[in-house]
């Protein structure tokens, strides 16, 4: 229950290697914000700095309107999940649940006779703890687990635990670094939506870490993306995902990720066009208006475009374009097409079955060769040099931050 | 609030359902490669499956192997047990008391074990005290010290600790007895030799003892720094971590090294017998026993220090017996990262 804010905030391990650089954010009272990206990103090292278990190099972090930079985590009032639950092996559920409270101590104002005020730290009493654990336990449902220790657990009750010892805490923040990664994938999707449960129940401000995109997008209020230790973009899952900020974050987000290729923007008065693979494709729609409104310079682009906004069209279509199919997953109710377009660059198109018949799904084979198209509307456009989208505002910061990570990324 | 929401914003959206089925084209690929995929199904599914080769006279082969296997075994076992059994049997004879050319006593009896505690020679009530007190005392601060130390090195991160550990393995592997004349020289200044040789060798066994650390913390590097974490994060101290996070998952380890700090004064030979000097008073067993078989006594005494030697084993076998699971949870639980 407390807003967190992190001012320029910069971690260098060593002499020289920088694994978190201006971290900017704020994050306002009980809301759920995710920091998402590839391994070494810093998002874990950015969630301990909060955590108060790795020292912060440059810059603040304010919870509650209090920076806390020299605050060791017990005075913090944050509680925290580990990935791999670190649970106490020799304690009981219980006990497990009961530590931290066993350690607190309440400051109580006690009045004394010549009228003085004076604050004593109190333990708190074996009845108000075992009142706090067993709520917290009947929340997650592990009521019947209270005896038992964690070897005797399954991975999902073990995460349940390890949730329910941080809860009992009842802290300002609630810190998750990667919860469900040990988890199988079955288990995951189910504690996900426990998760977004839960947070109903708990209501307070949460920290979430995670390197799926998925638990990034279905969990959080916010996103925050990031590489190399810079924030590549901070926004709503539909933000992210409608209007990734450059080319990082539009490969990032989405499953399968988005195909890219290069391509060249053209105007003609008030309409737009890219040419891809010498097909000439019309800018309609809001994207259209858009680049209308700013404006854009007629340029050799990198154009994106997600596999589900792809699709299956005839010869006769003018802005068909001939790829050879090289292979095909059956998802059910979906078809990946994984097929090479005329130049052989390898591209990714996602068919619902819904839309084929049968005979046309048994002649989706691997040779075969199908026409694809898109529509204006779900293109995104990347510049060529700098991989920002031509559409998105930039923030002095990501400009900032860009300048010295993106060349780098795209020449690997 | 879902409820209030409920109707107040309703969207309609008008999707056709029906649509027809998207108008596409596939050009089926060359015929060739089709033809071959097709060919290739088909050889698959025609294979028969190779019959396993029997190996004939496996079981023989396996049989005389098995002999000569157990064959060696058994030799090196025998050549293994003898001094164990000799001992033993030594221990128990009667008709005379020094070194005897067979194994077998012709008499049997406890004639030696009685002469142990009684003969104005033996002292070996007071070796066997001197040598307990020793250990129990040695193995309790010992285990505190290389506790003390494992942790802080596996824990802590502070400039030269790598070097004191790169020191104090290098020392460890410094033959012991080579300080041999200089620490009498300070343990005799200290009072601490002579037949208060007992103090001063657990002052020597205790002072070098943090050197040990090296299984507790590849011990304590197994256990998860995250564990540490939830702790500090849930509010302990890192001496309430030590205490009640660290020592209660490392009871193998602690078993362990109390056992080692236990054992360590009974077979100590050379440095009890040089702190002790001819002091008779100041002896642990091993020192006493072997002064039993010094050349004026040995033929009096030899079946005495047999029987000595039994009794001396009798507490150490018990006590590995009862806590040997430990002892093999924490060798191996330390080697892991060791």
């Amino acid at each position: 229950m407390a807003t967190v804010k992190l001012t320029n905030v910069k971690k260098i391990y060593g002499k020289n290697v920088v694994a978190v650089n201006d971290f900017n954010l704020e994050i306002a009272d009980k809301e759920f914000v995710v920091f998402v990206g590839p391994s070494g990103c810093g998002k874990s090292t950015t969630l301990r700095m909060i955590a108060g278990l790795e020292d912060i190099t440059e810059g603040t972090v304010e919870i509650g309107d209090k920076v806390v930079n020299d605050l060791q985590p017990k005075d913090r009032n944050i509680a925290m999940v580990f990935q791999n639950y670190a649970l106490y092996p020799h304690l009981t559920v219980y006990e497990n649940m009961a530590f931290a409270l066993r350690l607190l101590r309440v400051p109580q104002q006690i009045e004394q006779k010549d009228g003085s005020v004076k604050t004593v730290y109190s333990k708190l009493s074996q009845d108000e703890i075992y009142k706090r654990v067993t709520e917290a336990a009947e929340i997650l449902g592990i009521s019947d687990l209270l005896l038992r220790r964690p070897r005797e657990l399954s991975g999902g009750q073990r995460q349940r635990v390890a949730i329910g010892r941080a809860m009992v805490r009842d802290s300002q923040v609630f810190l998750m670094d990667e919860p469900l990664s040990n988890l199988d994938a079955k288990l995951r999707n189910q504690m996900r939506a426990e998760i977004i449960l839960l947070r109903k129940k708990i209501d307070t401000t949460f920290i979430y870490v995670t390197h799926d995109q998925t638990e990034a997008m279905t969990l959080g209020d916010r996103i925050v993306i990031m590489k190399d230790g810079y924030i590549q973009q901070v926004g709503t899952p539909a933000e992210v995902f409608d209007m990734p900020s450059n080319l990082f974050v539009a490969e990032f987000i989405g499953a399968p990720k988005m195909n890219i290729v290069e391509a060249e923007l053209t105007r003609e008065g008030e309409n737009y066009f890219v040419t891809v693979f010498g097909v000439k494709l019309p800018v309609d729609g809001e994207k259209g208006e858009a680049l209308c409104n700013k404006q854009a310079e007629e340029q050799k682009i990198l154009l994106g475009v997600r596999p589900e906004h792809m699709t299956l069209t005839n010869r006769s279509n003018p802005c068909a374009i001939p790829c050879t199919i090289q292979v095909i997953e059956m998802m059910g109710s979906e078809l990946h097409l994984h097929v090479l377009a005329p130049d052989g660059t390898p591209l990714i198109v996602r068919v619902p079955t819904v839309q084929l018949t049968t005979q046309q799904v048994a002649g989706l084979v691997a040779g075969a060769r199908i026409y694809v198209t898109f529509r204006g509307k779900v293109m995104h456009f990347f510049h060529k040099e700098t991989q920002f989208n031509l559409l998105s505002e930039q923030t002095s910061q990501s400009v900032k931050s860009e300048s010295d990570s993106h060349s780098q990324w795209y020449h690997n | 609030m879902t409820e209030k929401l409920q109707y107040e914003q309703a969207v309609e959206f008008d999707v056709d359902l029906d649509a027809e089925a998207l108008s596409i084209e596939i050009d089926a690929p060359e015929s060739a490669a089709v033809a071959e995929k097709i060919e290739y199904r088909k050889r698959i599914a025609s294979d028969q499956p190779v019959p396993a080769k029997k190996h004939m006279g496996q079981t023989a082969k396996n049989r005389i192997a098995n002999t000569v296997i157990y064959i060696v075994l058994s030799a090196i076992c025998v050549v293994w047990l003898l001094p164990f059994f000799g001992i033993v049997f030594e221990s128990f004879r009667c008709e005379s008391t020094g070194l005897a050319g067979y194994i077998f006593p012709k008499k049997w009896g406890f004639d030696n074990y009685v002469r142990l505690f009684t003969d104005e020679n033996s002292n070996f009530l007071k070796w066997f005290g001197n040598t307990l007190m020793m250990g129990l005392i040695t193995s309790v601060v010992q285990t505190v010290f290389v506790m003390a130390v494992s942790y802080a090195l596996s824990r802590n991160r502070f400039k030269g600790r790598k070097l004191l550990m790169n020191l104090m393995l290098v020392f460890g592997m410094f033959p012991g007895f080579l300080t041999l004349i200089l620490l009498y020289t300070w343990m005799s200044d200290w009072g601490l030799t002579m037949e208060n040789a007992p103090w001063g060798l657990i002052v020597i066994y205790i002072a070098g003892s943090g050197m040990g650390y090296y299984i507790a913390k590849g011990f304590f590097d197994t256990i998860s720094h995250s564990l540490d974490e939830a702790a500090r994060v849930d509010g302990a101290t890192q001496i309430q971590i030590f205490f009640k996070i660290i020592l209660p998952l490392s009871k193998p380890i602690i078993i362990y090294t109390i056992l080692m700090g236990f054992m360590a004064p009974w077979g100590d030979f050379v440095m009890a017998t040089f702190m002790a000097n001819n002091t008779n008073a100041g002896y642990n067993v091993a020192a006493g026993l072997q002064w039993l078989l010094t050349d004026s006594m040995i033929n009096e005494y030899y079946t005495t220090f047999c029987a000595g030697g039994v009794l001396v084993a009798i507490p150490i076998t018990v006590l590995f017996m009862l806590l040997q699971k430990y002892y093999v949870a924490g060798v191996t639980g330390g080697a892991v990262k060791g």
